[in-house]
């Protein structure tokens, strides 16, 4: 029994068709990879997933109801928000209200933290963190209530090459240690071929779905990523190539 | 000063509006949080604007203006919400329209009343020194419903004003707890007309919690610098009005500016 089946699924925004009738199955322990030329309808195909997009068309079926923990590609905090990293946890953490939170909740806020080596933001302002600490948190928050699976929008984003394999090798790391299921979209080929089991490439139409090596290949590639002359793989301010 | 300030504690009508003003300030700081963390500060603007036509149509049909305008202000609240949703319109534009639509046919409708209404300026900038005993205990009402509804729905306010699609998958009811946003803004909204007016009541609203935002270094200590501020604003303001003798709306705003004027000084 599969852990995910997406069945002809579709995404209309006015009239604009973003995802057109894709299907997919997802096993447990699956980790896989959504790549796509950018504008292919990634992010919308993996939030039609989570249920927060309502598909136009088709169904997405959950097999039981797995605990999902989410990563989104940025937040669009107020400047300024003072939410400390502390605060954020305790948003899931704790049904008490903030300000009665004791000493042994903050042990297990700083405990959370540490598994993603994040432990030293903990009195740090959500607003204040760089790209890869804001990264680390979310994944921090997405795994508080120990979840099943794991989704991520494009985890590099906004992080230098660096960063990008360290975020990468904590998310691998994480899902061995959790037995996670893992959902991302990326636009890494390399990352791809390096830690996903599973790949299903859509450009708006389902290209490809299969294990990497074998349904990756140049022709497919070139195919998928026709009409975007340049496959850019965008960093933070600091770096930024082509692939 | 002290004989005049025992005469402002002696006299009836100012005991009441100082009340007020502490329980305005009180309950908009609180709301004015989410306001300023989500954005929403000219939308909250518009929802003020609006509840000058939910007046004027109360005055006309004969229902309490206060209730035509929270009646008003959610519909036009709903009414943006569904058009940004539904339509490619920049959700600026959307209020923009709004505002502007709402203060001109609640003044169009309001030329529609027969006689002069010495109660117009009133609702437009306030009337604090006009605070009776029933409005009081309307205003206690509103003020403790609405800082138990707060209290309540912090978490998932506080989630959304986060990431909205984080509190979804969360489990947060996004949509209902937008709604009950909403309608908690036009109630507070219609509870602060009384004190600065629906021109001023945005203000009253959004400066407290900025300023607030200027000075706080967590969420925790956020909501009691913009309480601290609110509740200021409105006393300071008002004892300013007393002994300056001008409009005591109009004080408690420019008091509430200045106080955001330090905050930003004090700035983190």
């Amino acid at each position: 029994m599969n852990l995910l089946a997406v069945h002809n699924v579709s995404v209309r925004y006015h009239d604009r068709t973003v995802v057109d009738h894709v299907d997919f199955t997802v096993d447990r322990g699956d980790v896989v990879a959504i790549i796509g030329p950018n504008g292919s309808g990634k992010t919308t195909l993996l939030k039609a997933v989570l249920g927060v997009v309502t598909p136009s068309e088709g169904a997405v079926h959950w097999h039981g109801s797995p605990r999902i923990g989410y990563v989104p590609q940025r937040v669009d905090l107020e400047r300024g928000f003072p939410m400390t990293v502390e605060e954020l946890l305790l948003l899931k953490l704790t049904d008490r209200p903030f300000w009665r939170h004791d000493r042994a909740t903050h042990g297990r806020v700083s405990a959370e933290l540490a598994r993603v080596g994040a432990d030293k933001l903990i009195e740090k302002r959500v607003s204040e963190l760089s790209g890869g600490e804001l990264q680390r948190v979310l994944i921090a928050f997405a795994l508080v209530d120990r979840p099943d699976v794991l989704c991520l929008d494009e985890p590099s984003s906004g992080i230098d090459v660096e960063g990008e394999e360290t975020i990468y090798n904590l998310i691998h790391r994480l899902a061995e240690q959790d037995k996670l299921t893992v959902l991302l979209v990326s636009h890494d080929l390399d990352i791809v071929f390096k830690y996903a089991t599973k790949v299903i490439c859509i450009n708006r139409k389902l290209m490809c779905a299969g294990v990497p090596s074998r349904v990756l290949t140049p022709e497919m590639i070139q195919r998928a990523y026709s009409g975007a002359s340049t496959y850019k793989h965008e960093h933070g301010p600091r770096s930024s190539h082509a692939h | 000063m002290p004989t005049e300030l025992s005469i402002f504690l002696s006299s009836g009508f100012l005991l009441r509006a100082l009340l007020a003003a502490v329980l305005v300030g009180f309950v908009t700081a609180n709301l004015g949080v989410f306001v300023v963390l989500r954005k929403m500060a000219f939308f909250s603007d518009a929802i003020a604007h609006a509840s000058l036509t939910g007046i004027a149509l109360g005055l006309l049909f004969g229902i309490h203006p206060i209730l035509g305008a929270v009646a008003f202000s959610v519909l036009v609240a709903v009414g943006i919400v569904f058009l940004q949703k539904r339509s490619t319109i920049a959700i600026d534009t959307v209020i923009g329209v709004f505002s502007s639509a709402a203060i001109a046919l609640g003044v169009l409708l309001l030329s529609y009343l027969p006689g002069y209404r010495a109660d117009l300026f009133g609702y437009l900038f306030g009337d604090i020194l006009a605070v009776s005993r029933n409005d009081l205990i309307v205003l206690g009402g509103v003020a403790v419903g609405s800082a138990l509804l707060v209290g309540w729905s912090f978490r998932a306010w506080l989630g959304i004003a986060f990431d909205g699609d984080l509190a979804k998958i969360s489990g947060v009811r996004v949509q209902r707890m937008e709604y009950l946003f909403l309608l908690t803004l036009a109630l507070v909204v219609a509870l602060g007309i009384k004190l600065v007016g629906t021109v001023l009541i945005g203000s009253l609203i959004v400066i407290p919690a900025a300023a607030a935002k200027n000075v706080a270094p967590n969420v925790r200590s956020l909501f009691g610098f913009a309480v601290l501020f609110g509740v200021s604003s409105g006393v300071l303001g008002l004892l300013a009005a007393y002994a300056l003798d001008v409009a005591a709306g109009p004080a408690i705003v420019v008091t509430a500016t200045g106080i955001f004027g330090l905050s930003f000084l004090l700035k983190r």
